[in-house]
C-alpha cells in the first residue's frame, strides 16, 4: 500500500482524473473531499462491504422453490 | 431536476406490472454498467417474472445463468420505504420518465426458510433504456441489509 503524508488543504491525484482533498482533520476524524468523474462509484467501505456480503448470500439458483418460504408476502 | 423531491416521487411512480398468467414467463434484459456489489464483473441480467413465484421476481446473471437474485418490488414488500437517492447515482441511469423505473429489494432466503430484504442497497431498473444499478441509498443508516420480509 502506498502511504503518503498530507497536510490539511493538500490533496492527491489518482490516474489524472480523481482528486482526493484533505479538508479537515482532528484527533479521530479526517474529512476528505473526492473529485471524480460522475460515473466512478464511491462508497463508504463499511456499507459497501455489508451490501456486498449480503448480495453474496442472496445469489442463488433461479429455480429455488419459494413455496417453503416462511413469509406472509407469498400470499399476495 | 430536484432530486430531493424526486426520491419520494420515484416511490410513487415506479410500476409493478401485472403478473404473467398461465405459466408464461416474462423476460427483459438489463445492462448494469457497474455490475452489482460483489459481482462487479457481471454486467448483463435478465429480469424474470413467473406466475408461480407470487410477488417475487428473479434477476438472472446472463454471464452466469446458474446464479440469480430474488427480488421483491419495494411497494409490495416495504410500502413505507423512503429511499433517498443521490443525483449522481440517478444520472447514471439517464432517467427521462419516472414511470419507466422499477424499484426492488434483493431478498435473501435463509436455510431455515426465513426471508430478509436489503433496504440499504435497492435495485433500480430503467425500462426506457434497459439500464439497471444497485445504489447505496443516502439514508442507508436508517435501513438494514437484512430486514425481515412480511413482518
Amino acid at each position: 500500500m502506498l502511504v503518503l503524508s498530507r497536510k490539511t488543504g493538500e490533496s492527491i491525484i489518482i490516474d489524472g482524473q480523481i482528486t482526493v482533498h484533505i479538508l479537515k482533520s482532528d484527533k479521530e476524524t479526517v474529512k476528505i473531499g473526492v473529485d471524480a468523474p460522475k460515473d466512478i462509484p464511491i462508497f463508504r467501505k463499511e456499507i459497501h462491504d455489508e451490501i456486498r456480503f449480503s448480495n453474496q448470500k442472496a445469489a442463488t439458483a433461479p429455480d429455488t422453490d419459494l413455496t417453503k418460504l416462511k413469509t406472509p408476502v407469498m400470499a399476495k | 431536476m430536484a432530486y430531493q423531491l424526486l426520491s419520494p416521487a420515484i416511490m410513487d411512480a415506479v410500476q409493478t406490472e401485472n403478473k404473467p398468467k398461465n405459466g408464461v414467463v416474462s423476460k427483459q434484459t438489463f445492462r448494469f454498467p457497474h455490475g452489482i456489489m460483489g459481482f462487479e464483473n457481471i454486467k448483463n441480467y435478465c429480469l424474470l417474472d413467473k406466475e408461480e413465484d407470487g410477488p417475487f421476481w428473479w434477476l438472472q446473471m446472463l454471464e452466469d445463468p446458474e446464479l440469480s437474485f430474488l427480488l421483491i418490488p419495494s411497494q409490495v414488500g416495504f410500502p413505507n420505504y423512503k429511499p433517498d437517492f443521490s443525483r449522481e447515482d440517478l444520472d447514471l441511469l439517464k432517467i427521462e420518465n419516472l414511470e419507466s423505473l422499477m424499484l426492488f429489494q434483493v431478498v435473501t432466503v435463509h436455510p431455515d426458510g426465513r426471508a430478509t430484504a436489503n433496504l440499504k442497497g435497492p435495485i433500480i431498473l430503467n425500462r426506457d433504456n434497459q439500464m439497471g444499478a444497485q445504489f447505496v441509498v443516502k439514508n442507508a443508516v436508517e435501513y438494514a441489509v437484512d430486514a425481515p420480509l412480511g413482518e
